[in-house]
């Protein structure tokens, strides 16, 4: 089956939320669950993807249009891209847990490396209140590690 | 919205972990007991590294060597050598003097020769965490080290040999007892069949590890006029091994060291006229000696000194002029340039990337 850009034909998709998004099947079929579906002939018009809200899926879209587009250079890609991950946690989250679901390398890849960024120089308690953790040590334990480790809280 | 991070599935979270820089991951050890064991864990930690070369944009590379009559390690950028860090020696003063018996993974191989017999220590600079290895079975006077990662157990193993004194002469020295260390298990054991080979005095194993094999340039003992050959260990399965050099005439060239690029190769230096003459081979399929191909040839005057010193990996050869300057040779413009780092006696270069190896060991 051709995916080309010219031959490329309109899908829709259809949100958690219930909303319908027209997107041609070049830009979609970077997603590989719905590449997959496609292949096998049981993209269903529309296809629902219930773990995927409307604005979400607006966004996801919107970097597959841009990633499918042949003639972005890698340059153009890369400071896009560092534009398209500014964005609050709350939109990272959702952005994470779709491209994993729609099963999209590039953009998991893009997003799990823009959480590292911003959390890499927090400190553990920070981290704690961002992933919503327990501290299950000891305040003695945790002395102790914070001790034999002291140069990394410098 | 604080709530939701903690339901994502695991693998993102490690996927977003292992993209962490090593200081913060031993700063988020103290988070909460699941991940003060995920980074210790040998898998994370091969994930991590990994994800580490994979972004790596800059590359660096670690240099060891003399300044003042002091040993200093530091860390430069692979492109310009414009000095990074300076490495915080995790000796006390009195051990002016070390060797680095070899690199891989973030984790060096030091030993103390001025000290006898010499303790042998694994330091990873990045973790600031040094292991010094248990005694050895029988305590050598002139060892011989090699040390590598073995990909097949993921182990990191460290082999010493016992030099027969009385072979001396030639260059080349008679391996008459060999001793294999493992991280994993953390002890040594003796290995039984050693077999009459001659190794040059002058090649040094540092980097010359493939798949957790080591390479030395030998000959055979006891039969003169012999040619040489690659001999190899198997620090898996923990046996020596031969390979064919390629068809190059032995009586003039010289055979400096078995270096690593990604394939096991071979700088070969001769001269030729009033000039010296580089020529780097490489194994192409391990183990087939049919696969030997010339990489490049290159011609320096002879202001230049041989010793060579490394691969870059844009293919540039770091070598030493007789002012004990550092230059970097480009095989494909034919030019040298200097890289204004100075050092006489020793000087070691390994490509450096920070990892987790030995966070589960003690201080």
């Amino acid at each position: 089956m051709s995916l080309s850009p010219s031959t490329s034909k309109m899908l829709s998709l259809k949100s958690s939320d219930g909303k319908v998004l027209e997107v041609e099947e070049h830009v979609a079929v970077l997603c590989e669950t719905i590449k997959s579906l496609v292949e096998d002939g049981c993209a269903d018009s529309p296809i629902p993807l219930a773990n995927v809200d409307g604005a979400t899926l607006g966004n996801v879209m919107e970097w597959c249009k841009k990633h499918a587009d042949q003639k972005a250079s890698a340059d153009d890609l890369e400071d896009w891209d560092a534009e398209f991950v500014e964005r609050d946690q709350g939109e990272l989250y959702h952005l994470i847990m779709a491209a994993n679901y729609l099963n999209i390398k590039g953009l998991l890849d893009l997003i799990c490396q823009k959480v590292a960024d911003m959390i890499k120089g927090k400190h553990p308690e920070k981290i704690r209140e961002i992933f919503n953790i327990e501290n299950d040590f000891t305040p003695e334990q945790q002395e102790q590690i914070r001790k034999d480790n002291s140069w990394a809280f410098e | 919205m604080a709530t939701t991070w903690c339901d994502m599935p695991g693998d993102i979270l490690i996927s977003i972990l292992s993209r962490l820089p090593v200081k913060s991951l031993v700063r988020f050890r103290c988070v909460c007991k699941s991940w003060h064991a995920l980074f210790s864990d040998p898998n994370f930690m091969d994930i991590h590294l990994n994800q580490t070369c994979a972004n790596n944009k800059e590359g660096y590379v670690l240099i060891h060597h003399q300044e003042r009559d002091e040993d200093k390690l530091s860390i430069h950028c692979d492109e310009t050598f414009v000095e990074h860090t300076v490495l915080e020696l995790p000796f006390n003063r009195s051990y002016r003097s070390f060797a680095v018996e070899g690199y891989c993974r973030g984790l060096l191989c030091l030993s103390c020769p001025l000290i006898l017999p010499s303790p042998i220590y694994l330091w990873n600079p990045a973790i600031r965490k040094l292991k010094a290895l248990p005694c050895s079975l029988s305590p050598f006077f002139k060892m011989y080290i090699a040390f590598g990662f073995v990909p097949q157990i993921n182990d990191y193993r460290v082999l010493k040999f016992r030099y027969d004194v009385s072979s001396y002469g030639l260059g080349l020295k008679v391996p008459s007892e060999v001793e294999i260390y493992s991280l994993s298990t953390n002890s040594w054991k003796v290995i039984q069949n050693v077999v009459p080979y001659m190794i040059r005095s002058c090649c040094c194993p540092q980097d010359s590890v493939v798949n957790g094999v080591v390479h030395w340039v030998a000959r055979m003992t006891m039969v003169h006029n012999t040619s040489l050959f690659i001999l190899s260990f198997d620090m898996d399965r923990e046996v020596f091994g031969e390979i064919k050099l390629p068809e190059c005439s032995r009586e003039d060239i010289v055979l400096e060291k078995a270096a690593m690029v990604d394939s096991l190769s071979l700088f070969v230096c001769s001269q030729v006229g009033d000039k010296k003459r580089l020529v780097v081979w490489v194994m192409k399929e391990y183990g087939v000696a049919e696969s030997w191909i010339k990489q490049f040839t290159f011609d320096w005057p002879v202001y230049l000194l041989s010793p060579f010193l490394g691969f870059m990996k844009n293919g540039e050869v770091v070598l030493r002029d007789r002012n004990g300057e550092l230059v970097l040779c480009d095989p494909r413009a034919q030019q040298v340039k200097k890289i204004q780092i100075r050092g006489v006696g020793y000087i070691d270069i390994f490509y450096y990337v920070e990892s987790l190896v030995l966070l589960n060991e003690g201080n």
